[in-house]
Order: structure tokens, then C-alpha cells, then sequence
């Protein structure tokens, strides 16, 4: 006897896949707009309808799922899923937050059923590298005495990260000498910045050699991540002072400068990198700047220092004189290096280092 | 002539908008300006001075030029930096009131709004609230700044608040205008010492002309008088006056004026040097000849010009230094200048200078002393003249005088055994000659300087300026610094008389001065003066203007002292500037 058997067909599994939506690479913290987009592609023999199952893991390293926290991110159903990328795992000492981890990897999980339950075998799985941003980090320095050798130089960096904060960032400071001599540096408070995602530490350096010292400074994020700045710092020496104003006018040329009335000849501005006129007290590094005032009467063969006269003025009287006859005047200025003003004496102004910046002004005075 | 305009119209019109009803005033007396016929806006206050008060409001009062149709007023008000509620006064907001409870400057600023696209530039004003029956002292601010394009000097009068700080409203400098120009007789170029006198005369211009004539200042593009004094001979110092900046100075060689001079005995005196001045324009400078003859010259001032001839006879004489003013004297007149008979003098040859017992070889003397009439000028009319003695001779090696002949009267010798070291000494020669000048040794002065809010003070300088014979001998101020301890040590002349200013650098305590007082009679220790703030913003027409000289002085005094600062300082990166002066108090 023969006789046929019917067998309905073998439900066969559907096949599976997992499409990023973009090729974008994936950052910690991408979130919104930047979020991660996954499509499921199922492929059922048989058309039949496919549910999903999808499972996001943060993980250290996705291939190895002990990294993974235990618990997704996040689940659907869907054919597509969105969802954010965290900065840090939630528990990744598997049970629940202690430590912050960066996340490093995404292990997804796409399980398929069709409408008689068969199951894609084996669920597809995608591992999704995330990136990590660098740290953000700007320099900067305040010469407070013009970078003078011994003075402080403060030195500033301002930073922050978009995926770890900024207080999970790491600041190293290494200053180095014009040799590559590497010194210390002093902390400073500084104030915060206003934008809250930003934080600004402050070091000092009070430099020991002239030349460019080279400050490096790196902010590190927990992920490793390095952002190195440099900062060039130059550092001279402590410059002769400079006559910045004097009155009355000194006349050049040997023409004299009448004068018929008891007269202040004053130098009211002194620039200078430490010892300045007017002075300012109660810094402990700025000091006076020395007068040195001489006068040479009508007649005489040498100058004759006014010994007592160091402030910035110095009177004259023509009634003191025989009218008619030339007097002069000199005032010099000294900061606590004491330069020598090497000029010849004849020299009516003197300038030790330019001819912009003179130490020595010589008023030939006609006596009226 | 050649002239360059630098910008003045801009700072003209910020001065203008820099508001009214300020407590200062400007010696310039600049009028508005109406430069331009825009918009521009100001701001006055009612009171112009308030008191502080709980109950009394200070009221601002925006005033609008050349704006049509319905303005719309923004108004904010500032005390010091903080941004302070105020109420509206009127329906439009172009009135506004604001409490002021206790003493502070308040900076109102006003922007208007005017319909179409017009602009109408922002105003500003200060104006400081006081205490009740707060005094006020006036002082003159003197600022200098940097070379170069900032602007010009300005001297002004401030009035200064008791018991509270001193906010001026900005100081806006001046660009003014470069002009080149020439000093000429109408045809020669004639080389000049040069001195531009605005308005404000204490914010002169120096410059010189050279062997040409051809000059070049930076000066106000105002009306000056302007002070030339020729170094070619034949041309009188002049006062030019109402001089613009757009024309050469062209001066006259001046009226000649002549005379004799005669000494005691009326014979003529040879080798005295001649000059007057004219409402102080002085003349040029003759040496009697041979005849004791003397020719000047001069420009002739106003009728009631004050004359006064100036006469320094040769130091071999031994008279002392004549001088007589009028204000009738007839310089189409020949002069007479003659010393009264009575004058008679001594010779010192031979005295010998000491300190303690011991010949002081290289020693400068000086003979100084006033005498009330040492004879007469004649220019038509005759006056009295006084008479200065200010000789000088240093001993030889043996620490005797050399022939030096003065004044037989009572005088004062003023010794300098070595630079900086002085002696005060009287010295009788109305009765004959002294064998020996004693110059004691300079007396030390210690004294600590305190805060006035107690404690002992750092780097506060004192300057001992001279008065009477040391001031007469050319003596110079010498200065001195506390030390940490507060401690100033000092050495003055024995016997001389100075003027203490203590001052503080650092702003603790305002100047104190110390008026007349020998070195015995220093007190062992000193308080600076209460002190309270001035404050203000120095701008030009480019911004603010740092590193300007700013000096605080006194307004009424004269003389030298007109010249030292109360306080100086200088205006930061910011333009602004504060300093320390004495706080006038309440009544």
C-alpha cells in the first residue's frame, strides 16, 4: 500500500542583523541628535513576522561582558532603538554605582522571534567602540613685575571635559629653566570660572634664570586621555630705570632755559619693572626708585651733589645766583640694581640701555 | 604757518557730555560745545551738592539739544559699582530720583532715544552726596600725561567734601592741535624760550624757537597768552596776549629803558646787574659800565602796571640786593637807582669759621639777611627799595674768611662745612666784625610717624624744606623715609628753620605739615592728617589714559609751595586714579 505523508514545512529561523544608522564614530556623552541609532534587519524565510529584543550593556570592554554593567542601558522592542551614550557605566563593580567607570564600548543585543517562535540563533550582537573626548584646556600667564628674574610669574589653565567633567580631569604642571632645569611651582588661589562646566587652577613661578622658561602644562581625563599646552615665559633681567616725565622743559642744543621764579624742577613719572616714582607701597617686591641731584654753580669746575635732595624735586632759587649766570642741574635715577650711568659728564642726558629711556636729565638754567 | 588738527572736537564734546552740576570747576571755562548740531544729551542734579539724607532723594535731570519728537529715557544710576534702584519723577523718565542715606558719589548715566535713526550720544554724570555741614576745601589737580598723543596738562580747581570720598566726573584731556609757527620781528627769526599760557594758567606749554624762529607745541586750540623771552639780545621778554594758535608771535624789540646806578657814597656802581619786570614780564638784563650806566628793555604794561627794578650789585661791593616796586614809575624817564648813605658795610676777611673750638678750612658762607630800605628808584616818581643780602665766600685752609664785605647790620651766616652739612648762625656786623662764626654741628631728628587710625607707618617720606636764612642761602628740602618701625631719622641745621611735610605714599593718612620749627623742636612723633579720597577717570578722545602724572595741590598758596604736591600719583591701566588728602572735615 502506498500512501503519502504530509509534513508541513520546518519553520526556519529568521536571520538577523544589526545596522548602525550612521558611521559616525560614537563619543561618550553623544546624546539628542548625536544619539546612537541601530535598525534591526530580520530576514524570516517564511515572511513571517519578527519581534525584537534589544539589550544595550555600558562596558569597559564589550567583549568581555564581566566589563559590562549588568543591568542594559536601555531595552525595545522596536525594529530601530535610540538611546544615549552615558559617560560612565552605572555599576561597574556589578553591584550598583561605587566607583565611576568611563564607558569605553557598547555591547548590543538584538534577540528575534518569529510568529511561531522560532529565535535567531544565535541573538545578534554588535560591539560599538566609544570614543572618549579629549579634555579642553587653555593657558595662560600674568608677568606680574613684567617677568622680571625673581619676581612671580602667575601662570593660569582653565579646563574642562565634555564626557568626564571637570573635576574628574587631572592637571600636571612641569616648569622647566632656559637649561631644561625643572623647578617648583607654587600653588595659587584663583577664582572660578563663571561657565560651571569649566574649573581653573593657578601655579606660581618665580624664576631663577634669564631666558624663555617653558611651562607644560597637561590635563588628563580618567579615560587617559592628555591635552598638553605649552606656555612660553619669558624672563629678563631688572632694567635701568626711565626719566618718564620731568618738568620744566630741558632745552638741548646748549640753549638755556630762563628762569625768573623759584622753581620745582620735578621728574613726576619714573617707569621702571620694580622701583618706580610715584611709589607703591606694601608690595613686597616693587621698591623706591633713588634720585640723585647735583648742581653745578656758575663758575664751578665740578658738580656738586645736593646731598639730602632724593626725593623727585628739587628747588632752585635764581635769587641765589648772580642774574645772568648759568646754573645747571642734574637729576639721575638709580633702581636697586644701581646701574652706573656711564655717560661722559658733559653728556646732557644719558641712556645706559636706549636712547628711548634715559637715567640722567641736565637742565642748563640762565639765571634771570 | 602750518597747522594740524588732532581730533579736539571729539574731546570737546566728551567734556561736554561728561556731565553738570559737578562739584568742580573748570578753570578753563571752556564754553559748551556747538560743534556739532546732533543729538546730545546731559544730565544736572538737584541739589547740585546734596546731603545725604533719608529723607531727601537726590533728583537727575536729563536735558536733551537738537532731538525731535518724543524721546525715550534709560537711566542707570551707580553707587560706587553697584547698580542702584531710582524712581521716575516724571511721567516721561526724563527726571529720576535716588536715596542717598549716607555720604557716596553716584554715577548716573542716561541714554536717550530719539525717533528715527538719529543718535543721540550717552551721558554721564557724578555727583557725591556729603555729610550735613561737611566743609570743603579747594585744591587744584594738576595732571601731566604721558608724551605723545594722549593730551595736554590740565590744571583745575576741585573742591574737595569733608568726611566722605571725592568722586570727579572724568577728566577728559584735551588732544589739542600741533602748530608750527615762527618767532619774528616781522621779518627776522628770532629764537625764544616759549611758554603757551591758556586760560588755565598752571597747565602751561613750554617749547623753545630755534636760531630761525620756527617753533612747534602741542598747545589748546584756544586764545592763549603766551610768554616769550628772546635769547637773541636786542629784544624784550613780552607778554603776547590773546595769541591764537594760527598765527606766527611776532614781537617788538621793547621801549629802552635807561639809568645810573649809584652806591652809598653816590658814585656810580659798575658791574651791578640791572632788570624790572612788568606785572611780572621781566626785561632784559644790563650790567652797569664804567659811568654806572645801565640800559634795558622792556615792554610797557597797562597804565598801573606794577614796575619793580631789581638791582645785584657786585658781590665786591657788599651791598645787598635792591629792589622797588610802582605802579607810577615813568619809564620814558631816565632811573636813578641809588643806595642809601647810611648803608655802610664791613669786611669779614679774616673771621674764622669753626665747629666746636675747631678751624673749619673749605667752609661756604653764606651772609644772608632782608633789610627793610636800603634806598631809593627814581622813573619819575621815587620809591623805597628793600634790600636782600645773599653773599657767599669759603675759607681757606686755615678756616679763615677771604675778603667778603656785607651789610653792616644783623644777619644770619649760613655755613656749609661739606655738602648737606648746615649751620644756622646770627651774626651782628652793625657793631663791628666777629673774630670767629661758630657752625654747630646739624642736629639729629627722631620722630615715628602713626597713621591716623593708630598704628606706626612704612615708607612715609619727610621733606624738611627750608625757611628764612636757609632759604635765603639756596639751602635745597632734604628727604627722609620711615623705616618698618615707622622711625624717620633725620639730621637738620643747627639753628635753621624748616617746614615739615610728612607724606604717605601708600595712602594711610593724608600730608601732614609741620609750618616753622627747628630741629630741637620736632615733635618725637607725628600723625598723619584724616585723610579722604579723590577719585576720578582720566580720558581722552581715544579712551582712558593711564600712566598721567596726577598731583592734588594746594590752591591758595603761592610761591613754591603752590608747587609741592598734597598728594601724587598716577592713573592705572584703567584710567583711573585716587589719592589721599586732607579730610576738610565738619563744621
Amino acid at each position: 500500500m502506498g500512501g503519502c505523508f504530509y509534513v508541513p514545512p520546518i519553520n526556519q529561523r529568521p536571520a538577523l542583523d544589526i545596522k548602525p544608522r550612521s558611521s559616525d564614530p560614537v563619543h561618550r556623552g553623544d546624546h539628542g541628535e548625536h544619539g546612537v541609532i541601530l535598525d534591526a534587519l530580520a530576514d524570516d524565510p517564511e515572511g513571517q513576522f519578527v519581534a525584537f529584543q534589544w539589550r544595550v550593556y555600558l562596558c569597559t570592554d564589550a567583549t568581555d561582558f564581566a566589563t559590562c554593567d549588568q543591568d542594559p542601558i536601555t531595552s525595545g522592542i522596536e525594529s530601530s532603538i535610540t538611546f544615549d551614550v552615558p559617560s560612565l557605566r552605572a555599576d561597574p563593580d556589578g553591584a550598583g554605582p561605587a566607583i565611576a567607570a568611563p564607558v569605553e564600548s557598547l555591547l548590543v543585543i538584538l534577540e528575534a522571534k518569529d510568529d511561531h517562535g522560532a529565535t535567531a540563533k544565535p541573538a545578534d550582537s554588535l560591539i560599538i567602540p566609544v570614543l572618549d573626548a579629549d579634555p579642553s584646556l587653555e593657558v595662560d600667564q600674568h608677568r606680574l613685575y613684567g617677568g622680571v628674574i625673581g619676581t612671580p610669574v602667575d601662570l593660569f589653565a582653565v579646563y574642562g571635559d565634555p564626557d568626564d567633567t571637570a573635576a574628574n580631569v587631572m592637571i600636571t604642571w612641569q616648569a622647566f629653566s632656559p637649561s631644561q632645569v625643572e623647578i617648583n611651582l607654587a600653588d595659587i588661589v584663583v577664582p572660578q570660572p563663571d561657565d560651571l562646566a569649566l574649573a581653573q587652577v593657578g601655579k606660581r613661578l618665580v624664576p631663577n634664570a634669564i631666558g624663555l622658561w617653558d611651562i607644560v602644562i597637561t590635563a588628563t581625563d580618567p579615560v587617559g586621555q592628555a591635552v598638553t599646552r605649552h606656555l612660553s615665559v619669558p624672563v629678563g633681567d631688572d632694567k635701568p630705570p626711565c626719566l618718564a616725565q620731568w618738568s620744566p622743559i630741558a632745552p638741548t642744543g646748549g640753549v638755556t632755559l630762563p628762569i625768573t621764579e623759584p622753581t620745582l624742577f620735578q621728574v613726576p613719572i619714573v617707569a621702571d619693572d620694580l622701583d618706580r616714582f610715584p611709589t607703591i607701597v606694601g608690595d613686597p617686591f616693587l621698591g623706591p626708585t633713588t634720585f640723585a641731584w647735583s648742581i653745578k654753580p656758575p663758575g664751578a669746575s665740578a658738580r656738586q651733589p645736593l646731598v639730602g635732595v632724593t626725593g623727585n624735586t628739587a628747588a632752585l632759587d635764581p635769587a641765589s645766583f648772580a642774574p645772568g649766570s648759568i646754573v645747571e642741574l642734574r637729576v639721575e635715577i638709580f633702581d636697586r640694581n644701581a646701574t652706573p650711568i656711564s655717560c661722559a659728564d658733559s653728556d646732557q642726558s644719558c641712556s645706559v640701555i636706549s636712547t628711548a629711556c634715559i637715567q640722567r636729565q641736565t637742565w642748563h638754567v640762565e639765571v634771570r | 604757518m602750518s597747522i594740524r588738527t588732532v581730533a579736539v572736537g571729539l574731546a570737546i564734546l566728551a567734556s561736554a557730555c561728561a556731565g553738570s552740576g559737578s562739584p568742580d570747576i573748570n578753570d578753563a571755562g571752556d564754553p559748551p560745545s556747538d560743534g556739532n548740531n546732533g543729538c546730545q544729551a546731559s544730565i544736572t542734579f538737584d541739589p547740585a551738592d546734596p546731603i545725604a539724607s533719608a529723607d531727601t532723594p537726590v533728583r537727575a535731570i536729563g536735558h536733551v539739544d537738537n532731538a525731535p519728537g518724543v524721546q525715550t529715557y534709560t537711566w542707570h544710576v551707580f553707587r560706587g559699582t553697584t547698580e542702584i534702584p531710582f524712581q521716575p519723577e516724571q511721567g516721561d523718565f526724563s527726571q529720576i530720583s535716588f536715596p542717598s542715606p549716607t555720604p557716596a558719589s553716584f554715577t548716573v548715566y542716561l541714554k536717550v532715544t530719539v525717533p528715527g535713526s538719529l543718535f543721540c550720544p550717552e551721558a554721564s554724570g557724578v555727583v557725591t552726596s556729603i555729610v550735613p555741614g561737611a566743609n570743603d576745601i579747594e585744591m587744584r589737580l594738576h595732571v601731566v600725561p604721558p608724551a605723545g598723543e594722549a593730551g595736554l596738562p590740565i590744571d583745575q580747581r576741585v573742591i574737595v567734601k569733608g568726611s566722605g570720598p571725592t568722586t570727579l566726573p572724568d577728566i577728559v584731556l584735551d588732544s589739542g592741535i600741533i602748530v608750527t609757527g615762527s618767532v619774528n620781528d616781522g621779518a627776522t627769526g628770532i629764537p625764544a624760550y616759549l611758554r603757551f599760557l591758556p586760560r588755565s594758567k598752571e597747565a602751561f606749554v613750554e617749547s623753545f624757537s630755534d636760531g630761525t624762529g620756527a617753533f612747534s607745541a602741542r598747545v589748546p586750540n584756544l586764545s592763549h597768552d603766551v610768554l616769550v623771552i628772546p635769547t637773541a639780545a636786542g629784544f624784550a621778554p613780552q607778554l603776547i596776549k590773546n595769541w591764537m594758535p594760527q598765527s606766527d608771535l611776532v614781537i617788538v624789540s621793547g621801549l629802552a629803558i635807561s639809568g645810573v646806578v649809584r652806591d652809598p657814597a653816590n658814585a656810580v656802581l659798575v658791574g651791578a646787574k640791572v632788570q624790572l619786570t612788568i606785572d611780572g614780564v621781566p626785561s632784559t638784563l644790563a650790567t652797569t659800565n664804567t659811568l654806572g650806566a645801565f640800559t634795558i628793555r622792556a615792554v610797557p604794561g597797562a597804565a598801573g602796571s606794577t614796575v619793580r627794578f631789581d638791582v645785584s650789585p657786585p658781590a665786591t661791593a657788599g651791598l645787598p640786593r635792591l629792589a622797588a616796586s610802582s605802579t607810577t614809575f615813568d619809564l620814558a624817564q631816565p632811573v636813578t637807582v641809588r643806595y642809601a648813605a647810611s648803608l655802610s658795610t664791613r669786611d669779614l676777611a679774616g673771621t674764622t669759621v669753626r665747629r666746636a673750638g675747631a678751624a673749619l678750612a673749605g667752609a661756604k658762607v653764606s651772609l644772608v639777611g632782608t633789610l627793610p630800605l636800603v634806598g631809593t628808584v627814581t622813573a619819575g616818581v621815587s620809591a623805597n627799595a628793600t634790600g636782600e643780602v645773599r653773599l657767599t665766600a669759603s675759607t681757606d685752609g686755615t678756616g679763615a674768611l677771604p675778603t667778603l664785605r656785607a651789610p653792616a647790620t644783623a644777619l644770619t651766616a649760613v655755613v656749609e662745612p661739606a655738602p648737606g652739612d648746615l649751620a644756622v648762625t646770627a651774626i651782628d656786623l652793625s657793631t663791628g666784625v666777629p673774630s670767629s662764626i661758630n657752625a654747630a654741628a646739624m642736629q639729629a631728628v627722631n620722630t615715628v610717624v602713626h597713621s591716623p587710625a593708630s598704628g606706626l607707618l612704612e615708607g612715609v617720606t619727610l621733606d624738611a624744606i627750608p625757611l628764612g636764612a636757609l632759604q635765603l642761602a639756596g639751602a635745597n628740602a632734604i628727604r627722609a623715609t620711615s623705616n618698618a618701625s615707622g622711625a624717620i631719622t633725620t639730621s637738620l641745621a643747627a639753628g635753621g628753620h624748616y617746614e615739615l611735610r610728612f607724606s604717605d605714599p601708600g595712602g594711610n593718612g593724608a600730608q601732614l605739615v609741620v609750618p616753622d620749627v627747628t630741629a630741637p623742636a620736632v615733635a618725637a612723633s607725628q600723625t598723619l592728617l584724616g585723610a579722604v579720597q579723590v577719585n576720578a577717570t582720566i580720558r581722552n578722545s581715544g579712551g582712558l589714559v593711564s600712566t598721567a602724572a596726577v598731583q592734588l595741590l594746594c590752591s591758595a598758596c603761592t610761591g613754591l609751595v603752590r608747587s609741592r604736591p598734597v598728594a601724587e600719583g598716577t592713573s592705572g591701566i584703567d584710567g583711573k586714579f585716587s589719592l589721599a588728602v586732607p579730610d576738610p572735615g565738619t563744621n
